[in-house]
């Protein structure tokens, strides 16, 4: 009850002349056990014109209902003996047509409320103010005119049928329409127009197109405030539905009787149904959108986010609404300025358009973002900007990816700078190289004169020097005595010495300079030896040496230069006889594996065991305690442990002083395997030397001995272009090893260990781009790889010309 | 000293030396030498000596023997007469023999020389009337003196 309100006091009440008073006078039982409040109560109502009757028990006002008509009963809901509700439900029970109005203090006003839902027609706190009191009840007795019914008058039916909308009258209580327009008829009409009409539906009828919840609130609302809406869906005859709101009012001048409006809503209800849908889809985009959207307002505050906004400053939406953007954002305690750009929202005020900003800021946790933000006014109806629509587009990986590739691009640039840089100071050294390499050449052309010039020059005249004392030497020129004679014989053989060391130094840089060539033969070591054995018995006579040979039956073919293994037999017997004074020097010959093993044994001074280890360098002689001995070069045991090992073989001694020395050294038997592997050693060799030929030419002979002598002579001839004849069953051995090119020439000649080889299939992919030479038998044989064949018996001649119709284009 | 009827040999080398030894082994074997010490000269000897048998050394001031050998065996009154290249060896001095042979050089006796191969390629090449009779080898008359 608001203080503006005026209390009536009993003395001080007065009736206004302008509330009317009512035609009839209705009875109005009041229920209080205070008197004095009864009383005034009952005083103020006759003055009114109502009549009053008073109870002072709830018993009493219980019983006064049932014998007297009343038509309203004011209960109090404290009584003495039983309460107000339960007053109310005997009235209800025992007199429906009674209103109850319920008078409550202000504590127990829900109490109230509940006596409303228990049927009361309204109620009246205390202490009352009069106007109310009066309003509720005439409304109540109004109510209770209703309740009781009665046909609307002839007008409002005329009303009714002029009316273009479905309208209607009803009567409260049974809810039977007893009136209607045209057009509600028409709504109601049977689909199946039979010629009886149909009796009107009743409101129940009309309310069941809603639901049965609705039905029920539509009739609560109505009784107790005399008015209710609900919208209905109706069905047309064409299966659309058409949605009509229909509001129920009751008709103060009939009671009883109420009004039913239907108005079609069927637009706006799509409207509505538009708005929610769009409402559904506007927040299904917003909350799904990948940028965080935020509405602020223009105070800064952030009225709603949706998920990615939420999610990008680790929040949740209810966390961040009502705070302030700059707060959130920024972590700033006042409205902020970025990086001397005004913020963003203060532009969109005032512009009143979208405004664009890229910013970099560092968020809460120190991360480094960059952030585009489009703000957009919203207005209200008229026109005013109430807030802001933020979206945040975060674009820090993209900034970052841009960030990184530039970087990238610039030390690009830069590498490509340090390329030129090194590039240019490549070609410089380029320059340099190819200088230091002309000056090399230069300097080997050079030095291959010097070598020559060394030959010619000191050859020349020791020619002149050797020659001019065998002249005189040999008497040519007369006379001459033996004294004269020892010492020109000891001139002409110092001449000798210093011509062997110079051949020796000429022969060792060409061996260390990788030109000295090998040329590999099959020869006879023991008829060598003999030849050697004889030429050295001469000396070994005149030192009353013996020198023995080997026995006439070791018969070994070698494969090697057979110049080289001469030179070092000659350099072995020589030292062998140098260093004996008595005794023997025995040549041995035998076989070790697969190399024969020679043996220069002699009964000499022996190598002291310190200068054992250096006996093989160049220029390292052994010191003598004897003066008489010629001295050596110091030069010609390096040469021969060179000239063995270029033969694929090994040299070594075994000496004791005073006893004697014995020189051994091997060098490879004739056979397909030596070959090969002197093939090998020769091409590695000469790679190393850097003058690899550029054609092998291997010829693959098969085992017949008439095939291997006509065939292998044959090809001897042809010297420079062949490296190699081996057998053909060691194709494999070589291929595994060595694989000849494209530029090769492969012979085969007859004979089933040919075939074997070409028809193998690893040994055939491996030989691909060899050009081959095919012997008439081996014709036979698909292989598919031959290029030239020779006709008839494999005859040397016929051989050569094939060979050389095949190697002069790659020689 | 009269005349007689040993072989002639012209002898050119620029190595006095060498010439001179040469030279009496070629005398105590029964020749008649004439030295020359350029290649001009060799020419200009050639015309006075008339020699059997021409003995050249390839490298020599003026004329070298490879210009010398050209112009012996090009001209057809001269073309019969054998020419030795009597060289040092060594892998150019190789290379230019073999021109030498193209050009009609007849042998090669190399530097430094044995005496014996000098006189049996001496012997083989000098015409059939020329040659000193086989073990006759007669005493030069100044090698006694």
């Amino acid at each position: 009850m608001t203080a503006g309100k005026v209390i009536l006091a009993p003395e001080e009440m007065a009736l206004p002349d302008q509330v009317p008073v009512p035609r009839t006078a209705p009875s109005i039982l009041v229920v209080d056990d205070e008197t004095g409040f009864a009383d005034t109560l009952a005083d103020i109502l006759g003055s009114r014109g109502y009549r009053t009757v008073k109870a002072g028990t709830g018993r009493d006002a219980a019983r006064l209902v049932q014998q007297t008509h009343v038509d309203l009963a004011l209960v109090d809901l404290k009584l003495p003996d039983i309460p107000g509700t339960d007053v109310l439900a005997r009235i209800r029970e025992t007199s429906p047509a009674t209103e109850v109005i319920i008078l409550t203090g202000h504590a127990s006003l829900d109490t109230a409320l509940r006596a409303l839902n228990l049927g009361a027609t309204g109620y009246i706190e205390k202490p009352y103010d009069v106007d109310r009191l009066f309003l509720v009840i005439e409304r109540a007795l109004a109510n209770r005119a209703r309740r009781a019914g009665g046909m609307p008058s002839a007008e409002l039916g005329r009303l009714l049928d002029a009316s273009t909308v479905p309208v209607f009258a009803f009567e409260l209580a049974t809810g039977r329409v007893t009136a209607a327009s045209t057009a509600f008829d028409s709504l109601f009409d049977d689909p199946s127009g039979g010629e009886q009409p149909q009796p009107r539906p009743a409101l129940d009828k009309i309310l069941a197109h809603a639901d049965a919840r609705e039905s029920a609130a539509h009739l609560a609302r109505l009784s107790r405030f005399g008015r209710a809406g609900t919208d209905l869906p109706l069905q047309r005859r064409d299966g659309s539905v058409v949605w009509f709101e229909l509001t129920s009012t009751t008709i103060d001048a009939r009671p009883g009787l109420a009004l039913g409006v239907m108005v079609d809503v069927t637009a706006r209800r799509r409207a509505e149904a538009e708005s929610r849908r769009g409402k559904r889809y506007f927040e299904a985009i917003f909350d799904n959108l990948a940028a965080g959207v935020a509405l602020i307002d223009s105070t800064y505050t952030i009225q709603r986010v949706n998920a990615a906004f939420a999610r990008f400053y680790r929040s949740t939406a209810g966390a961040l609404v009502g705070r302030k953007c700059y707060e959130v954002i920024h972590q700033n305690r006042t409205p902020c300025q970025l990086h001397g750009e005004v913020c963003p929202m203060v532009n969109c005020l005032a512009l009143g358009a979208t405004t664009r900003v890229q910013h970099r800021h560092t968020d809460s946790e120190g991360r480094v973002r960059y952030q585009e933000t489009t703000m957009t006014p919203l207005r209200d109806e008229e026109g005013t900007v109430v807030s802001f629509a933020a979206v945040f587009a975060d674009f820090t990986e993209i900034k970052l990816a841009q960030e990184e590739s530039e970087a990238k691009s610039r030390k690009l640039e830069q590498l490509n700078q340090d390329l030129e840089a090194q590039s240019s100071q490549l070609a410089a050294q380029a320059e340099e190289l190819e200088k230091a390499n002309a000056e090399l050449v230069r300097l080997t052309a050079a030095k291959d004169d010097f070598v020559s010039m060394v030959s010619h020059e000191l050859r020349t005249p020791l020619t002149a020097i050797s020659e001019g004392i065998s002249l005189v030497a040999d008497s040519s020129l007369g006379p001459v005595n033996e004294q004269q004679r020892r010492f020109l014989a000891l001139a002409h053989r110092n001449c000798t010495r210093l011509t062997e060391l110079i051949n020796d130094l000429l022969d060792l840089s060409k061996i260390e300079a990788g030109r000295m060539d090998v040329r590999p033969t099959r020869f006879e070591l023991a008829r060598m030896l003999d030849e050697l054995a004889e030429t050295f018995g001469v000396s070994a006579r005149e030192k009353s040496l013996t020198l023995a040979a080997p026995d006439d039956g070791c018969r070994h073919y070698v494969y090697a230069d057979e110049k080289m293994v001469r030179r070092v037999l000659n350099n072995l017997l020589s030292n062998a006889l140098k260093f004996t004074d008595s005794g023997t020097v025995r040549i041995t010959i035998g076989t070790r594996g697969d190399h024969v093993l020679v043996g220069v044994a002699d009964s000499g001074i022996g190598i002291p065991a310190s200068d054992q280890k250096r006996i093989f360098e160049k220029f390292h002689q052994v010191q003598r305690t004897d003066r008489g001995r010629p001295a050596g070069t110091g030069l010609g045991l390096a040469l021969t442990r060179q000239m063995v090992e270029m033969n694929g073989g090994r040299i070594w001694f075994e000496s004791q002083e005073g006893v004697g020395t014995t020189f051994f050294f091997t060098l490879p038997l004739d056979s397909d395997l030596a070959r090969v592997s002197a093939l090998l050693s020769r091409r590695s060799a000469a790679a190393a030397a850097a003058r690899m030929r550029a054609a092998l030419l291997l010829a693959l002979l098969d085992g017949a001995e008439l095939c291997r002598t006509r065939g292998a002579d044959a090809l001897e001839q042809a010297a420079d272009a062949i490296d190699s004849v081996v057998n053909a069953c060691y194709l494999n051995v070589l291929t595994r090893q060595r694989l000849p090119s494209s530029s090769d020439v492969v012979l085969l000649l007859e004979g089933t260990e040919s075939e074997l080889a070409v028809q193998e299939r690893s040994l055939r992919d491996k030989l691909k781009g060899a050009t081959f030479v095919l012997g008439d038998e081996v014709a036979r044989v698909r292989v598919g790889i031959g290029v030239c064949r020779l006709n008839g018996p494999v005859e040397p001649r016929a051989l050569l010309e094939a060979l050389r119709r095949e190697v002069t284009d790659v020689c | 000293m009269s005349v007689d009827n040993r072989p002639r040999v012209l002898l050119a080398d620029d190595e006095r030396d060498i010439a001179l030894v040469a030279r009496m082994r070629l005398e105590v074997n029964g020749y008649d030498v004439a030295t020359a010490a350029d290649g001009a000269e060799a020419l200009e000897r050639f015309e006075s000596f008339r020699p059997d048998l021409v003995l050249l050394d390839l490298r020599m001031p003026k004329l070298d023997g490879y210009q010398v050998c050209r112009a012996l065996k090009s001209n057809p009154a001269t073309r019969s007469v054998p020419v030795i290249i009597f060289s040092a060896s060594s892998s150019q001095a190789l290379a230019l023999e073999r021109k030498c042979l193209e050009l009609g050089a007849d042998d090669f006796v190399r530097k430094p020389y044995s005496s014996e191969d000098l006189l049996a390629k001496v012997r083989r090449h000098l015409p059939a009337g020329a040659r000193v009779p086989a073990g006759s080898c007669p005493r030069p008359s100044g090698a006694s003196s």
